[in-house]
């Protein structure tokens, strides 16, 4: 976990570096003031968190929460009763962890591409579909009773209360009684 | 201030708002109930629907969604053993071996009723202090603004649990995110890198930033845990018999609900430190003044009156900055904030003077959400402790759906989609490695704030920067600030000369 930690803030140091400090050598004094005043000390507790991460008796000190100044409070205490149930599963490695964050991004990014493409229209019900009867392994008639229930609720709360016209996909389907998509893709 | 209040009650019994007002309590609760999901991730996945209200109907909705979700959380703490909230976790102590004692009933209405005292005491204090700080704001001017949102975001990193130094850098990061796009004070983009969508519309778009923080990260975070929400096998039915009993216990147990309800004030009060600390904190301080402290945990009615009417009396506390200064002290506060926006308003420092009608429409919403969130309560614990037993498996796709279908409907851009899964996927990585989020979330709503106050400062002072130390308020509050950030250093001090440390 300290190495994940370790590089996680390098990256962060990196972005700050050349979003706050590089970039905004293009900006006059005065424009990138507050971004400067913000960002120097930011970087700086950041080096402190790697060296903290490499060294932890350095970072020891700073774990220190107001809760520690109250009588009768113990932080770890609080830290744990907050945990407590919350999921009821038992902890995994980094590796599966790690792996279930792949799994569960692989969905969600898929879910974006597929409604990119289609439009959400399509993409929710497929994306609803295919995670029941793969990820969740949810028998296919309530699976697809659940996805009814779904597509009910964005199209009365989204397209019938906010009059909200959904991403309808960059593909365009044009056949003769049916034509949608076909939406220019945005400037990112 | 007062002349709100007519106009204040009249929105709240009109039907459309009480409609509105319970909507938000039943799906807070809903969420409440559900151990992991809190208001915050309501309120996320809602916003799209508060950009569709008028400043009224979103103000009366937030109320619902703000201040109920713990009432919801007492259900699970008593019935099943698990909080459905973190800021239920002391109401366990005594409201599960209370139902396993065959007083399911009673303990609810406890929890119940302590939470509608505690939060009505809380926005009676609230009410009671408002003036008196409303006579100092006009000493505040911007120097002044911005060493209260610096110390603010010091004291969030402090009270906020883990690693100080992590919680700084969240603010940080906050606050720089909050820096990105068109900056209306000096007319230029900034750290856009030509990124038209941005431009367009001036900066990071903050649903699709709550909603990635605090919903899409919750669904990397279900899923890398699995399981079920709750464990199966425990839970224990309320029925109804008891629950007067339950709510009559509250007032015969009038020194603690008085007590837990001061000090449950005065930690909303403090920025950061939250619900969890108040019930806490409510939950020993009964314990210590308690007159037989031994059968606290064995199931005596004192132990959740005690922590819930704590936990709920905060909010009226946490309002009085967030209304007077325009500075929030929690991730809650901060969402008001960011809905107050939505709907057209601009919170600040004469905020309360000139639209007294929302402060009152904020206090009249809030209790009615709490009798409201009582009565479901009362009506359908049983019903409630078994959305717990959905598998998280289930539970994922749903929210993901809606969190994205959301974030599209605030300003109908793909990309904004795409960003909110970027920044549950950072949330998610900040969470794991001890950053707070709470601190970014608010370093994120005072970003802009800071800067504007900072700008300001400035130009009163022909550039010289030490209008930040010459003036009475501002120094005084960077001196804090200091002492806070030197806290760790002193504490590790003091722990090297204390006997302990010496034996």
């Amino acid at each position: 976990m300290r190495n994940a930690a370790i590089i996680f803030e390098l990256v962060l140091l990196a972005m700050l570096g050349y979003i706050f400090f590089i970039s905004a050598a293009d900006l006059l004094p005065r424009q990138r003031l507050v971004p400067l005043i913000i960002a120097i000390p930011t970087a700086a507790m950041l080096i402190l968190t790697i060296f903290g991460e490499i060294s932890p008796r350095l970072m020891r000190q700073f774990n220190v929460s107001i809760i520690d100044f109250m009588p009768s409070i113990d932080s770890e205490e609080i830290a744990r009763m907050e945990a407590v149930g919350v999921i009821d599963s038992a902890p995994v490695s980094l590796a599966t962890e790690l792996r279930q964050i792949a799994v569960v991004l692989s969905w969600m990014w898929g879910f974006f591409v597929v409604a990119f493409i289609f439009g959400l229209l399509i993409g929710i019900p497929l994306f609803l579909i295919s995670f029941f009867l793969i990820y969740s392994k949810l028998i296919w008639w309530k699976t697809l009773l659940v996805t009814v229930i779904i597509m009910l609720v964005v199209w009365g709360a989204f397209m019938q209360i906010l009059g909200l016209q959904l991403w309808s996909g960059i593909l365009e389907v044009d056949i003769g009684f049916l034509s949608w998509g076909g939406e220019f893709i945005p400037p990112i | 201030m007062f002349e709100g209040i007519v106009p204040g009650i009249t929105q709240v019994l009109s039907p459309e708002m009480m409609a509105l007002v319970a909507l938000g309590t039943f799906i807070s609760i809903i969420f409440g109930v559900i151990p992991g999901l809190s208001s915050v991730t309501a309120i996320a996945l809602l916003f799209p629907f508060i950009f569709g209200m008028e400043q009224m109907q979103g103000i009366f909705f937030m109320t619902g969604l703000l201040g109920t979700a713990t009432i919801g959380g007492s259900v699970t703490a008593i019935l099943l053993n698990i909080p459905g909230t973190a800021v239920n976790t002391a109401t366990m102590f005594d409201g599960h071996p209370m139902a396993k004692n065959g007083e399911a009933g009673r303990a609810i209405g406890i929890a119940a009723t302590a939470s509608v005292v505690g939060m009505m005491f809380g926005l009676l204090v609230l009410i009671l202090l408002l003036p008196l700080v409303l006579k100092i704001i006009f000493l505040f001017q911007p120097p002044e603004f911005f060493m209260l949102i610096l110390l603010g975001l010091v004291t969030v990193a402090f009270a906020a649990k883990g690693n100080m130094i992590k919680g700084l850098i969240s603010a940080g990061f906050g606050v720089l995110i909050a820096l990105i796009g068109a900056s209306p004070i000096f007319g230029v983009e900034r750290f856009t890198f030509g990124s038209q969508n941005y431009i367009k519309y001036d900066s990071i778009p903050l649903i699709a930033f709550f909603v990635g923080l605090f919903a899409v990260r919750e669904v990397i975070s279900y899923a890398t845990k699995g399981g079920t929400v709750a464990k199966q096998g425990e839970r224990i039915h309320a029925g109804f018999s008891g629950i007067m009993q339950g709510a009559k216990d509250v007032f015969v147990h009038w020194r603690i609900t008085l007590q837990s309800s001061v000090l449950g004030t005065i930690i909303g009060l403090l920025p950061g430190v939250g619900g969890t600390v108040a019930n806490f904190l409510g939950y020993t301080l009964g314990m210590q003044t308690s007159k037989d402290p031994s059968r606290w945990g064995t199931g005596i009615p004192e132990g959740v009156v005690a922590s819930e009417s704590a936990n709920n009396a905060k909010d009226g506390g946490a309002l009085m900055p967030t209304l007077a200064f325009g500075i929030p002290g929690s991730v809650e506060m901060a969402l008001l904030l960011v809905a107050f926006t939505i709907v057209g308003l601009v919170p600040g420092p004469f905020f309360v003077t000139e639209r007294p009608d929302i402060l009152w429409a904020l206090i009249f919403g809030y209790t009615m959400s709490a009798v409201m969130a009582a009565g479901i309560v009362f009506l359908s614990a049983d019903l409630l402790a078994r959305v717990t037993i959905v598998p998280v498996k289930y539970l994922l796709p749903v929210v993901l759906v809606f969190a994205l279908v959301g974030v599209y409907a605030s300003r109908q851009s793909i990309w904004d989609v795409a960003l909110a899964l970027i920044v549950g996927l950072f949330g998610y990585a900040l969470d794991r490695l001890g950053f707070s989020l709470v601190t970014m979330a608010i370093g994120f709503v005072l970003g802009f704030l800071a800067e504007r106050n900072f700008a300001q400062s400035l130009q009163m002072s022909a550039g010289d920067y030490s209008i930040f130390f010459t003036r009475p308020i501002s120094a005084t509050l960077f001196v804090v600030a200091i002492i806070i950030l030197l806290l760790p250093i002193i504490r590790a001090q003091m722990s090297k000369h204390s006997p302990a440390a010496t034996d």
